[in-house]
């Protein structure tokens, strides 16, 4: 560094040195002095590059020319303040979408679970291949009671391993009847995801011991606080769900609502299903999806160690089953982490991003004519710069600072903007969804370094996708025409300068004609949906769901009540007419089933639903004629195709 | 004139500049102009050294650790700085002679193809 030092403070001395010595010599040739010197600065060439070069040696130059060009950029943009808000503006814009839809990605899909060493947290899905059947609720990737059994108990990768179901419909009992989600997990589901209940305990081991003996409940947070006042005593209290009376043995965390997106707000030991689902023992089914699974994993274990281990039990699991092959995947749980779930994600994710990203290079094309008319008014200092000596690659770099520079500005203000707004844009889209996924969504949506980097990668990459063009351009210059003055007509006036300035104008159009055509056709989609005709009048009906089984009635004390609650409703003043339903038309419902017939060996699936005898000929059904021809036959009928 | 000149001169190659300073300070340490004048003087004034391209050369080698240098006094008894080959220098250069070597030959044996052909 000393050495550095003392080579660059004498080199000013030392040229000086060389050029008098090479005056001396010339006018011992014979030469005038004045003569002498001007030979001597010819022969020695360009000073100021030769100090500058010298100075590269050393290095650290392009520090410092950086710092030139920023400041240098700072006061360019800062002279034209019109141009500079408008760039700004587009950028931000462009930016801004991106950077928002990225976020509630990431919030999605890459985000971590929201738990303590979320890193070490495995999913672990299962994805078959093969003719056979399967029974499945919740999800075709999940496990069955019997299966998770064989996977917790042999494999040597995981700490633990944990199972849940996490849509268990509940009624609270007490003051007003409500319905709440809650979760049947294994009883070391607090231990592995380390969410240590705030007061009370989680779940021990005796708890699963037996199945439906051990009515112990766990309460997030939320309905603690929301449902029972916070109750400081709240420990040890029973409440009761689907009938059935539930000791509360601990209050989750704040903030810990489950693994999933749907918030859930309580949880009970997984053997305790059939007690709130009469009638449905999914534990006994062997042969039935419907548990999530997460394991924490050991130490050092690799992602490749735990899909080679548990392939092993897959293996093992099929020699049981003929016909059925199973693979699993296996990644870092987020809350969108099943095969399934992100088959839907990825190609909706991809198309969202690739219509922002349209909106990002019109904003780019619209900056880039900018500062190609810009760069007709700069044309005389660019040739001045020129001809003094600067490289055209040090010109390219000074604009390009520029754009940067513009690129940053509109970057911050529409990333402020995307974070700031984040929240609002999730609200906006969740008052759009059905009322009971409602404020029971936990995403998280806030920037994380993932997302700030993101922010950055697609700031640079714009600040050099709308600077390299015009800086090229304006930088190749023919420069006797421009030194003159002749050239004040400036770059747009050359053909290629207009040849570029039409053809960023027509992309913009063309993409702009792209992103419009699809925003009209999602539109109009949406309209249909809204207005589509579905075949009866949707106004002036009232739709009641009752699940009876979960409230302890029998088929016969069902029917009976079901009889006396459609007389009373159909006594009602006002109510035409009373039907009755499995599934509600138009509801996501669906119940399915299957059938075989004499001389096939497959078994066919089939969706179904349950109805009462006037459910299509309710008055308000337009399309009468067609929805009498569905009625079901009193003796179902079959004909194979 | 002085276009007419420099036509029947040659512009030094990328690099070659670092071997002639080394080559050059073989006869002993010098200051600079003195190696301007070295080399020009030896190549029979054929390569023509743009003197201000030397300084950013000479304090390359002096970065990589190949020279040296020192104050002095010149034969006029004025201070300079004298650079001076050091062992890592030396070694360099014969690194550097041979890859020369190898390159001008091969050049010349595609530039000149017809001597061979008419010694084998």
């Amino acid at each position: 560094m000393r050495l550095r030092k003392r080579m660059l403070d004498d080199l000013e001395l030392d040229i000086r040195d060389h050029l008098e010595r090479e005056t001396q010599d010339n006018i011992e040739r014979g030469m005038s002095p004045e003569e002498a010197r001007r030979a001597a600065l010819r022969k020695f060439g360009n000073v100021t590059r030769v100090k500058e070069q010298t100075w590269e040696v050393w290095n650290l130059v392009w520090l410092e020319q950086l710092l030139q060009d920023v400041r240098y950029g700072l006061r360019t943009l800062w002279r034209s303040p019109g141009l500079t808000i408008a760039a700004v503006l587009a950028i931000a814009l462009g930016i801004g979408v991106n950077v928002g839809v990225f976020s509630v990605l990431n919030g999605l899909a890459l985000r971590l679970l929201p738990i303590p060493h979320a890193e070490q947290i495995v999913s672990v899905n299962q994805i078959f291949h093969g003719r056979f059947t399967r029974n499945t609720h919740n999800g075709a990737n999940r496990f069955s009671y019997a299966e998770y059994l064989d996977y917790r108990d042999h494999n040597h990768v995981f700490t633990a391993l944990v199972a849940y179901d996490d849509s268990i419909q509940a009624t609270l009992a007490g003051g007003t009847a409500r319905q709440v989600l809650g979760t049947a997990a294994s009883c070391n589901y607090f231990d592995v995801l380390r969410e240590y209940p705030a007061q009370g305990r989680g779940f021990v081991d005796s708890d699963c011991a037996a199945p439906g003996q051990n009515a112990v409940v766990v309460v997030s947070n939320d309905f603690w606080r929301g449902s029972f006042a916070a109750d400081p005593s709240f420990v040890g209290k029973r409440i009761t769900l689907n009938r059935m009376a539930y000791t509360v043995v601990g209050i989750a965390p704040p903030g810990f609502t489950g693994t999933e997106l749907i918030a859930n707000a309580f949880w009970v030991p997984i053997t305790m299903q059939k007690t709130l689902e009469p009638g449905l023992d999914r534990l006994a089914d062997e042969n039935l999806s419907w548990l999530a699974l997460l394991g924490r994993t050991r130490p050092h274990v690799t992602m490749q160690q735990v899909q080679a281990d548990l392939d092993v039990i897959a293996g093992r699991l099929d020699q049981r089953h003929p016909g059925r092959k199973t693979s699993l995947a296996i990644g870092r749980a987020t809350f969108f982490s099943s095969p399934e779930e992100r088959e839907f994600l990825i190609p909706a994710a991809s198309v969202v991003l690739a219509a922002f990203a349209l909106v990002l290079l019109i904003a780019c094309a619209n900056v880039a004519n900018l500062l190609l008319a810009r760069a007709s008014v700069r044309h005389k200092e660019i040739a001045l710069r020129l001809s003094i000596g600067a490289s055209r690659w040090r010109l390219v770099r000074q604009l390009l600072t520029e754009s940067l520079l513009l690129a940053l500005a509109g970057g911050l203000l529409g990333s402020l903007i995307a974070f700031g707004s984040s929240r609002a844009i999730m609200r906006f889209v969740t008052s759009h969804l059905p009322k009971d996924l409602l404020s029971n969504l936990t995403l998280n949506v806030a920037a994380d370094m993932r997302v700030l980097a993101f922010a950055l990668l697609l700031t640079l990459l714009t600040g050099v996708a709308f600077g390299l063009i015009p800086a090229l351009q304006c930088s190749r210059l023919d420069l006797n025409t421009a030194v003159k003055g002749e050239g004040t007509s400036s770059v747009s006036g050359t053909r290629s300068g207009r040849f570029l300035r039409n053809a960023l104008v027509s992309a913009q159009v063309a993409v702009c004609m792209v992103l419009l055509l699809a925003a009209g056709l999602l539109l109009r989609g949406l309209y249909y949906a809204q207005t589509v005709d579905p075949g009866f009048e949707e106004k002036n009906v009232a739709q009641m769901f009752l699940n009876l089984r979960t409230q302890g009635y029998d088929e016969n004390r069902a029917t009976v009540f079901i009889a006396r609650l459609r007389e009373r409703i159909a006594a009602l003043p006002g109510v035409v007419e009373v039907a009755q339903a499995e599934c509600a038309p138009l509801s996501h419902d669906i119940s399915g089933g299957g059938f075989t017939i004499p001389g096939r060996a497959d078994k066919i699936s089939i969706e179904y639903n349950h109805v009462s005898p006037n459910y299509f000929s309710r008055p308000d059904c337009s399309d009468r004629s067609s929805a009498r021809s569905q009625t079901p036959p009193a003796r179902p009928r079959f004909f194979p195709a | 004139m002085s276009t007419r000149e420099q036509k029947e001169r040659i512009e030094l190659l990328q690099g070659t500049l670092d071997l002639l300073i080394l080559r050059t300070l073989l006869l002993g340490p010098m200051h600079g102009h003195a190696i301007a004048k070295a080399i020009e003087y030896r190549s029979d004034e054929v390569l023509q050294v743009e003197q201000g391209s030397l300084y950013p050369a000479l304090h390359r080698l002096i970065k990589r650790r190949w020279i040296s240098v020192e104050e002095g006094t010149s034969e006029n008894n004025r201070r300079a700085k004298f650079y001076a080959l050091t062992a890592k220098g030396r070694k360099q250069l014969a690194i550097e002679t041979n890859k020369w070597d190898a390159l001008a030959g091969a050049i010349a044996r595609i530039l000149r193809p017809a001597e061979r052909e008419g010694e084998s």
